[in-house]
């Protein structure tokens, strides 16, 4: 059950060209969208999720046109957007089974066992009856991603879903995506390189609006392999004799130094180790190409 | 510091819209009462421009405008706690005495500017083309300023420091919405008071009056015209003292905001912190690996009985979210105890005690009760369109499988059954009030008509307007300027003469209950009146459903495109409420414009003015004296109209010999008129209503000449 997105392009009336003529094939699994900030990642999303309409393009799920049938794909569709509020002095479980009503699970006992299972899963059980209002980040997002997974969704959204959360939110809140069956479709769109790592099997890059990677990110990965090397360096003077001479993938700062990480078809020598890729050189690599470009 | 707080508060304001909207708001309202003067203002010769007109409007506004005072005031002190920004404010060296002294004299000044709208609105208004020349006086800008300054400027020293320091001290937005509103009230019932002790002068009561409505009619209530005319109020005595009760009592609240507003952040969200305990501390173990899903299988279904379990699902959320509320309360408390105080003295008439029958009592606890009902339909309106958007929830709603109109249809639904809520309240009360004084017969009968049927829709016609508005408008604040700025405004245009009530929205036809007659002859214009009016309000709540915001592009034109798309689908839901207003506004049209034209105050005048200029020359003129009148009268009671008749006998005692007879024809109810002699019309002013006959053979002085004439009067005219 594929989703394809076919030429898609959205410009906001300030100008902003959000999404320009992107193209992209989705199967089922965990799909990671990775992006920069003002990528036009959630312009997709929300575009997919029904909530807005592009200039022009299409979307096919199945082969129906999404924006032409937004109640049909509504009634398939798990969304947990970036970011959302909730309703004062109503508690998780009162909102998740009004929801489920209008997700269409028509019978009360239905009702009652996938709502329960979810509050279970999630770790909200205990939680439940408290309001919506009183919970921490985590525990919302935790909500959100139950509201999401009510009605047996075969189209998953998630947007930037572990921004803001703990390590061990986070990673609970991964382990909860990666269990979900393999015929259905979730696209995790993040700007966090090592969740898509963690979690998708295939990827796609997109910058400025427009697709700049698609595929494995092991594949990605073993097109760099052994070409990659690091240096630590201290003062501006050796910095600027690096990135003189190599591209510079990126620089970090490891416990205080600065730990610059260069690509090269060669070995460098002098000073340089090399270390295995990592999806976030893939990550630096590609946006950087694109902006020479 | 003080100077940039102050500064800072000044420019926020003046880049808002609101206060932009506020200070129009004023003039405008203003400009419309002293420009349709003719009808608002005092008759006679009492100028429209003068002093007692301007502490009149000064007065006046000034109490209305206690809730855009507290809008002001509250805002100023609210806004770092409602954005959320007191951490970055008040994390940073600043003084108490600036912080709060800035965001006071800022506000302050403000809206002094804001209520200079109402002497400005005056200037205008006497300026305007069409007012009465006579009764204008040479503009005096020093008049309108010592009132302004004396009147208009102590009030908003006074109301908006006690507003700022309630705001201040309570740091909740509810409590802002409420002042103004609690001000009314408590103001209102306390006049109430005051009337029943019938005291002609009453000093001390006009002393502390706190809006200063009842010292006004107090200083001002033996004025001859000419006093009206040419004194400024005078600042001494009871005038002088409530000026300086008043402002004390000012003065103490900025003292006490100055000494109990605690400066650290801490303090200041103490309440807001003790509510929410501290989170546990989650567990940090590594969580077990999941290898497959093991959420239990559901089934889902979407046909009319899923949209029906929807509606109900969303009716209850929607129902929760007003029936939660605080301030919703706070108004249903308010609106119970005016109703029951009301309905303590329903059963006194003009000094008589009399039994509390339930009309009577029906007329005492309306009294205040549609204006509360009307705020709770304007705040709710906006609150429920706005609902998805205000909680940020609009992005996982706007995505889940519902058809739009069903989401309309349950917002709807649920401000509807708030109102029917309160209208059982006010029925309670009445009952109540009833029991209290030892009166049993409740009729609940009349009870349920005049509460369920008749209030009721006129509320429901005002609540889609609001609903309306605020799916159109991009601001809920601004629409609820609009709903209330139409509500005002019919209120203006009507006392000016310039309504009819097909176009003024929601102008049901007033009528009077007796228990003899019932509703009488107003039934049918009442109903036609309220058909007319709820098909508008249907029309309005469709057309709402068509244009909801829904998805994440909301702009009103993006809308329009997508109303255009769906209009097939609505094209019955369009058509029944069309058919309904030019079914319902025809009848009306044609009872009030064709068969017995509509007549304003101003018809009325220019009727009698022109009558009086082409016929006042016949005044003198001798007329034979009528010394016998003899009719066979028929009379309709259920059509409120009778046929008759009759014969005049006239004898000409005037000593000349009479040729001409006028016939007056005011109530157009004279069909024909015969002689007993040779006559022919040679004037017959149809418009005027006025006849002469010219009799053939000139009467002599004491002859004696017949006519009879067929009468028919049927009082159709509709109020």
């Amino acid at each position: 059950m594929p989703l394809e997105i076919r030429g898609l392009s959205k410009r906001y009336p300030n100008g902003v060209q959000a999404l320009d003529n992107l193209s992209l094939t989705i199967g089922n699994n965990m799909f990671g969208l990775l992006g920069p900030n003002g990528a036009g990642k959630s312009t997709l999303m929300r575009t997919i999720a029904t909530l807005q309409d592009p200039d022009s393009g299409q979307i096919l799920l199945n082969g129906m046109d999404v924006v032409a049938n937004k109640d049909a794909v509504r009634r398939q569709l798990g969304y947990l957007p970036q970011e959302f509020g909730v309703y004062p002095r109503i508690s998780a479980m009162d909102m998740l089974h009004h929801l489920a009503v209008m997700k269409g699970i028509h019978k009360a006992s239905e009702r009652k066992e996938i709502v329960d299972a979810l509050l279970r899963q999630t770790n909200l059980w205990d939680a439940r009856k408290k309001a919506l209002s009183t919970y921490s980040g985590g525990m919302k997002q935790r909500f959100g991603i139950a509201q999401a997974l009510l009605a047996d969704p075969k189209l998953i959204i998630v947007d930037e879903p572990t921004a803001g959360l703990d390590p061990a939110e986070r990673n609970r809140f991964l382990n909860l995506l990666s269990s979900l069956a393999r015929d259905v479709i979730v696209i995790l769109s993040t700007h966090i390189v090592e969740d898509v790592r963690e979690l998708c099997p295939r990827m796609a890059i997109i910058s400025n609006g427009r697709l700049v990677l698609e595929g494995a990110p092991d594949e990605a990965l073993e097109r760099l392999r052994s070409g990659i090397y690091s240096i630590l360096v201290k003062t501006e003077e050796e910095f600027a004799a690096v990135s003189a001479k190599y591209q510079v993938v990126s620089t970090k700062l490891l416990g205080g130094a600065h730990e610059i990480r260069i690509h090269s078809d060669t070995a460098p020598g002098d000073g340089f180790r090399p270390v295995d890729p990592a999806l976030e050189d893939v990550y630096f690599l590609t946006l950087n190409s694109q902006k020479v470009n | 510091m003080f100077l940039e707080f102050l500064l800072f508060e000044i420019k926020l304001r003046l880049k808002s819209i609101s206060t932009w909207c506020f200070f129009g708001l004023w003039v405008l309202l203003t400009f419309l009462l002293v420009g349709a003067s003719n009808y608002t203002m005092p008759p006679g010769k009492t100028l429209i421009n003068g002093p007692f007109v301007t502490q009149l409007l000064d007065f006046q506004l000034s109490f209305f405008g206690a809730i855009v005072m507290a809008s002001i005031f509250g805002t100023s002190i609210l806004r770092d706690f409602q954005r959320d920004t007191y951490q970055i404010v008040f994390t940073k060296p600043i003084g108490k005495f600036a912080y709060l002294g800035g965001r006071w004299a800022g506000s302050l000044v403000i809206t002094l500017f804001v209520f200079t709208g109402i002497p400005i609105g005056e200037m205008l208004g006497a300026s305007a083309p069409w007012v009465d020349h006579t009764r204008l006086a040479p503009l005096n800008l020093g008049m309108l300023a010592y009132h302004y300054a004396v009147i208009v400027a102590p009030q908003i020293f006074f109301l908006g420091s006690v507003f700022f320091l309630v705001a201040a001290l309570t740091r909740r937005v509810f409590v802002v919405y409420l002042q103004g509103v609690t001000l009314f009230a408590v103001y209102l019932i306390g006049l109430i008071a005051v009337q029943q002790t019938r005291s002609l002068n009453p000093y001390w009561p006009s002393v502390f009056d706190p809006v200063g409505l009842l010292l006004f009619r107090s200083t001002v209530r033996y004025w001859t015209v000419s006093e009206q005319n040419t004194l400024w109020i005078p600042f001494n005595g009871m005038f002088l003292w409530n000026r300086v009760v008043w402002c004390s009592v000012g003065l103490t609240a900025l003292l006490a905001v100055l000494l109990l507003f605690p400066m650290s952040a801490e303090a200041l969200t103490a309440r807001r912190s003790k509510r929410q305990k501290k989170v546990e501390q989650e567990s940090t173990a590594p969580p077990a690996p999941r290898f497959h899903n093991l959420l239990p299988p559901v089934s889902t279904h979407f046909s009319l009985a899923t949209g029906i379990q929807q509606f109900f699902s969303l009716s209850r959320i929607y129902f929760n979210n007003i029936f939660r509320e605080i301030p919703f309360w706070a108004i249903t408390f308010l609106m119970v105890v005016t109703c029951l105080v009301n309905g303590h003295f329903a059963g006194q008439v003009n000094d008589a005690n009399v039994w509390p029958v339930t009309y009577l009592m029906l007329q005492a606890v309306e009294g205040i009760s549609p204006l509360l009902l009307y705020l709770i339909a304007t705040m709710y309106a906006g609150e429920l369109v706005w609902r998805e958007r205000d909680t940020h929830f609009e992005q996982i709603h706007d995505a889940l499988p519902f058809r739009s109109w069903i989401d309309t249809f349950s917002k709807l639904t649920a401000l509807a059954a708030a109102e029917l809520f309160l209208l059982t309240l006010v029925l309670f009360t009445g009952i109540l009030s009833q029991i209290a004084s030892g009166y049993y017969r409740f009729e609940l009968g009349q009870y349920a008509e005049e509460l369920y049927l008749i209030v009721f829709s006129q509320v429901l016609i005002f609540a889609l307007l609001a609903f309306f508005t605020q799916t159109i408008v991009a601001n809920k604040f601004i629409g609820h300027g609009i709903v209330i700025g139409v509500f005002l405004l019919s209120i203006v245009l009507d006392t000016a003469g310039l309504s009819d009530r097909l176009y003024m929205y929601g102008d049901v036809v007033p009528y009077t209950y007796s228990d003899m007659n019932g509703y009488g002859h107003y039934v049918k214009p009442i109903f036609w009146s309220t058909t007319y009016w709820l098909a508008w309000a249907v029309l309005l709540g469709v057309l709402a459903s068509l244009l909801a915001r829904r998805g994440a592009e909301t702009g009103l034109r993006t809308r329009l495109r997508g109303a255009r798309q769906s209009l097939p689908a609505y094209s019955a839901l369009l058509i029944i409420p069309l058919l309904g207003i030019v079914g319902s506004g025809a009848w009306y049209y044609y009872n009030t414009h064709i068969l017995n034209p509509f007549l304003t105050d101003k018809d009325a005048r220019v009727l009698q003015a022109n009558y009086e200029k082409l016929y006042k020359k016949y005044e003198r003129a001798p007329i034979p004296k009528i010394t016998a009148v003899d009719t066979a009268v028929n009379i309709y009671p259920e059509n409120r109209s009778f046929s008759a008749t009759g014969t005049y006998t006239a004898v000409n005692e005037s000593g000349v010999p009479i040729s001409d007879i006028y016939v007056t024809n005011g109530r157009r109810s004279v069909r024909a008129i015969s002689f007993d002699r040779p006559a022919s019309a040679t004037l017959g002013d149809k418009k005027n209503g006025f006849w002469i006959y010219h009799l053939t053979t000139p009467l002599e002085p004491g002859g004696r000449h017949s006519n009879s004439l067929p009468v028919r009067v049927r009082e159709s005219r509709l109020p």
